[in-house]
Parts: structure tokens; C-alpha cells; sequence
């Protein structure tokens, strides 16, 4: 892959993410309420006692039955004791089961029978968008379907709309014509480093348009299977999409795309995480119906990519016109790459 | 004056005494109507679960809604206190508003019957829910039917009692 043309985007940082309290606020407003009350104490204060630029690196909470309560920050992970100062795994507060199951319940609304289809695949989504990632027994469900029934411990990703995250990879994706329209665009990046949140802002940006640089407005279609990218509740985005977005919230990525194409004719479709066959088929699919595509997908970098047999099939027919390359190297979003694919290289992947 | 005195508390003796009856058998006939609006609730509340796959804040305030009376006054404000909005478990929401709501004629067995419930209530899927809620239908029905013969035995029983009861007094104190 060394002839991959990686020079069209250098690293960049991304812009400020937040004003000064967002991230603290959102958790003191929407997380904690819905822990148990021993976990909220201890994620409280440290938020109340930690400088605000600290505390503003907070992407996740670990809380696991028996295990020390963790914290991930984007420096790292810290450990706190029940009133939320940074100690030692040893010297941790740690949940107990009465204390996981309270919180388990209180995520799902005290509705698991409502949300077997999540707990199935492992995750479900809180008011604000946040991700919460499940562990534990899985029992079988149907012949072929497996169910969370007991759970041990969870991943709280704190969900962030970092507005003009995008400013920088927008000129990437948009076409050379006079008049500017969105290009099939990939983002690529291992967990973590903000495929969503940059789908988030390309969607709002695209749906807006932007008249200094002769993009009008798009009708975005957002198929959000993980309720992640508008973050849904009731009905009600939880993220500013635009104006011209129409969410189909929690349906599966390959009947999602081309329901919203018969039904909604948008000028984007957006998706988050493609992941199979399937997916892929519906994304060659959509493509085809001349509609640009913005999906993400988890991989180091785009040869990482092309090794999987679906993202290689979609590489090979240049159903992508523009790859994104994100990482972590100077925080979350971090834009590695950002252009077209290679001319001519031995996979062929920018080739139609 | 005197003889005057003596019957007008004569009266209100017997008066007294023909409410407390009165009284004593309606408490009865409530506890019949509250169980049948439990079932009613209950049987609401297994639809939206099993059919709609409702979330239980909504699923409890769309039963209250479909009983009324006392027992929809104690599913709606266990529906605002259950769940993300209201920060509570079921069993915590359910002891909550029935606390809220005072005892009534529904009775102390009705309410263990109900709590046993709200422990287990939206914690598994949805087949396990139906069953639960189903046990707990059955639990009610039982105590309905006890209920429904106890108004007619012991109703009318009460009635008499009561203005009998007042006619011995009265005939103590002449």
C-alpha cells in the first residue's frame, strides 16, 4: 500500500471540543442520575474536586461488579474510592452486585423485555446519546439469537457533539463541480478515536449547506441502528442533525438504506459502523441509486480495511470516492488521512 | 326537655349505628371494586408488555389510566417515579405511591401481592414478564372471589349489625 496517496491531509488536532463544563454537565444531568447512588457519590465528587480541563477528558466510566470503579480519561485510566478521589486499583470503590443491578435497570428504564434486541447485541443508549456497552451470561434467546440475562458490568461512553469537527474534512468530501455535492465518503479509525462524532457533524453541516463554499443544503437520511449518531429518544434527536435530516432510529443498516431512499429521497445517506456482508451489499446498493453514502467502519487505516473480505469488496467496486483516516495520536480525532483513495494500486479500490 | 333530649340522642344513636353498618358494608363492596380494577390494570399492563413492548413508566401510566379510581391513582404515580425520569426501581416506585395512597379497601394482602410483583417486574424478557404478571392475576382473582363472597355474606350482616346494634344501646341507656 505504499502507493497510497496519504499526503492530500496531514494530522490535524481536532478544533476545542466543548465549551468549559459540557462534558461534566452532561454527566452530572444525564449519567448519574441513573447509576446507583454509591457510584454517582464517587463520579461526583471527583468531577467537583478535578480541574475543569481534566475533567472535561472524561470518555468513559467502567463500572464492573466487584472490580474497582475506573474512569478513562484521554490521558489515561484513574481509579477513585467512594468519595471520588484518584487511588489505587486496591484502595478502589468497588460496585456490588445490588449496586450493578440497580444501575442495569435504570439503563434499560426498568424495561428489559423492551430492549431484548439491544441486550442481543450487547449495548444500549441512554437519554443524550451516551453508549453503554453490557457484559455478562448470555443465555439463548431463540434458536439462533443470544441475550444478555445476567449483567456484570458496563461501559458508559460519554457522547460528545463537537460542532465544526468537520471543517477541515468537509472540503475533502465535496466534489470539484461548481456546484458542490457530497462525495461517498468512508471514515475509518479504531475505537474511540470519533468516527461518530464526525458523522454527527458532517450530517449537521451538509443538511445546513454552506453558502461560501456553494454547497446547498442536503436531505440527509440517517439510518441509526445503535441510536448513536442522532441519539434519538422518544422520537426527538438528541444531537443537532441540521434541519434537513430524517432519522430512522434503531433499524437495521441494510433495510434502513434503501427504506429511506424509496420513502424519504434524501441527497445522503448517513450510517455509522458498517460491519458485514449485508451492510456492505446495502451501501453498494444505495451508491448505485446515486445517492452519496457517509459510513464509518472500525479499522486501523485503510489497508487494515481492505483485508476484510466485505470492505474489500466495496474498496474494490470504488463505491467510496473519499476515505477519512482518524486516530488518537493527538487525542480523539485526529485526521490522518482524508481524501480520495489510490490511482491504480493492486487492489484497485479507487477503480469503479 | 328531658324526654326531648332522650330521643333526639336516640336518634343519633341509631343513626350512628345504621352508617357504621352502612359504612362497614360498602368497605367491602370498595374492596371487590379495587380488586377488579387491579385485575383490570394488571391485565392492561400484560397488553402493553407483551403486544406494544411499552416501557414500564408508560405501560404503568396506560393501565392507571384504563382502571381509574384509586388503583389508576397509584399506577400513574408509580409510573412517574419508576425508570430513567423518576430515578426508581419498580418495587421502589410501587411501595412508594401505595404508601402515597394510603391502604384503602384494597387491603394489606392485595398490597404484599402487588410488591411481590413490582421485585420482579422489568428485569426479564418479555415471555418471563407475561408469566409473572399472569401469577399475579391469578393471585388477585383469588382474592377477588374471597372478597366478592365476603360482601355477600357479611354485608348485609354488617347492615343489620349496625342499626340493631344502635337499637341495644338505645334500650340500655332508656
Amino acid at each position: 500500500m505504499s502507493s497510497v496517496t496519504r499526503k492530500s491531509f496531514q494530522a490535524t488536532r481536532a478544533p476545542d471540543r466543548q465549551g468549559p463544563g459540557e462534558i461534566s454537565a452532561k454527566v452530572e444531568d444525564q449519567v448519574l442520575p441513573l447509576v446507583s447512588s454509591g457510584i454517582a457519590r464517587a463520579v461526583s465528587a471527583w468531577l467537583g474536586r478535578t480541574a475543569p480541563r481534566r475533567r472535561e477528558t472524561l470518555e468513559e466510566i467502567r463500572i464492573r461488579k466487584g472490580l474497582p470503579l475506573c474512569l478513562v480519561l484521554s490521558s489515561g485510566d484513574v481509579f477513585l474510592s467512594p468519595a471520588g478521589m484518584e487511588v489505587t486499583p486496591q484502595e478502589s470503590f468497588r460496585p456490588d452486585d445490588s449496586e450493578v443491578q440497580r444501575t442495569f435497570a435504570l439503563f434499560t428504564d426498568c424495561s428489559s423485555y423492551a430492549m431484548e434486541t439491544e441486550l442481543a447485541t450487547g449495548y444500549v443508549t441512554l437519554p443524550g446519546g451516551h453508549r453503554v456497552g453490557l457484559v455478562g451470561r448470555m443465555s439463548a434467546f431463540s434458536s439462533e439469537k443470544y441475550v444478555l440475562r445476567e449483567v456484570y458490568g458496563f461501559n458508559i461512553r460519554i457522547a460528545r457533539h463537537v460542532k465544526g469537527v468537520s471543517e477541515k474534512v468537509l472540503p475533502r468530501i465535496l466534489t470539484g463541480d461548481p456546484e458542490k455535492r457530497p462525495r461517498s465518503t468512508l471514515i475509518v479509525s479504531p475505537p474511540r478515536a470519533g468516527k461518530t462524532t464526525m458523522l454527527r457533524d458532517l450530517s449537521r453541516v451538509l443538511s445546513e449547506g454552506r453558502s461560501e463554499m456553494k454547497l446547498r443544503p442536503c436531505h440527509v437520511g440517517v439510518v441509526d441502528e445503535r441510536s448513536e449518531i442522532a441519539a434519538c429518544y422518544e422520537g426527538v434527536p438528541q444531537h443537532d442533525l441540521g434541519p434537513r435530516v430524517d432519522v430512522l432510529d434503531r433499524c437495521p443498516k441494510d433495510m434502513g438504506m434503501m427504506m429511506l431512499i424509496r420513502s424519504m429521497s434524501p441527497d445522503v445517506v448517513v450510517t455509522d459502523e458498517i460491519g458485514g456482508d449485508a451492510d456492505a451489499k446495502a451501501c453498494a446498493e444505495a451508491c448505485s441509486a446515486g445517492v452519496a453514502i457517509l459510513a464509518s467502519a472500525h479499522a486501523r487505516d485503510i489497508e487494515d480495511l481492505a483485508r476484510r473480505p466485505y470492505s474489500s469488496w466495496l474498496i474494490n467496486k470504488g463505491y467510496f470516492e473519499v476515505f477519512v483516516v482518524l486516530s488518537r495520536r493527538n487525542g480523539p480525532g485526529t485526521v490522518e488521512y482524508a481524501g480520495p483513495g489510490m490511482e491504480g494500486d493492486e487492489t484497485g479500490w479507487s477503480s469503479p | 326537655m328531658v324526654v326531648a333530649m332522650k330521643v333526639l340522642g336516640s336518634a343519633l344513636i341509631l343513626v350512628a349505628g345504621f352508617l357504621l353498618g352502612i359504612s362497614c358494608s360498602s368497605r367491602l363492596a370498595a374492596r371487590c371494586r379495587e380488586l377488579d380494577s387491579l385485575d383490570r390494570a394488571l391485565l392492561h399492563l400484560e397488553i402493553e408488555i407483551s403486544y406494544g413492548l411499552t416501557p414500564l413508566p408508560r405501560a404503568l401510566l396506560v393501565s392507571g389510566e384504563v382502571a381509574g379510581g384509586f388503583v389508576g391513582r397509584v399506577f400513574s404515580k408509580a409510573s412517574e417515579l419508576v425508570g430513567r425520569r423518576g430515578g426508581m426501581v419498580p418495587s421502589e416506585a410501587l411501595q412508594e405511591a401505595l404508601a402515597g395512597a394510603g391502604l384503602r379497601a384494597l387491603g394489606p394482602e392485595a398490597r404484599s401481592v402487588i410488591l411481590e410483583m413490582a421485585a420482579g417486574l422489568g428485569t426479564s424478557g418479555r415471555s418471563e414478564q407475561i408469566a409473572l404478571i399472569e401469577a399475579t392475576r391469578q393471585r388477585i382473582r383469588s382474592l377477588k372471589e374471597s372478597a366478592a363472597d365476603d360482601a355477600t355474606r357479611y354485608g348485609k350482616l354488617y347492615r343489620y349489625l349496625g342499626i340493631l346494634g344502635a337499637v341495644a344501646l338505645v334500650l340500655l341507656l332508656a
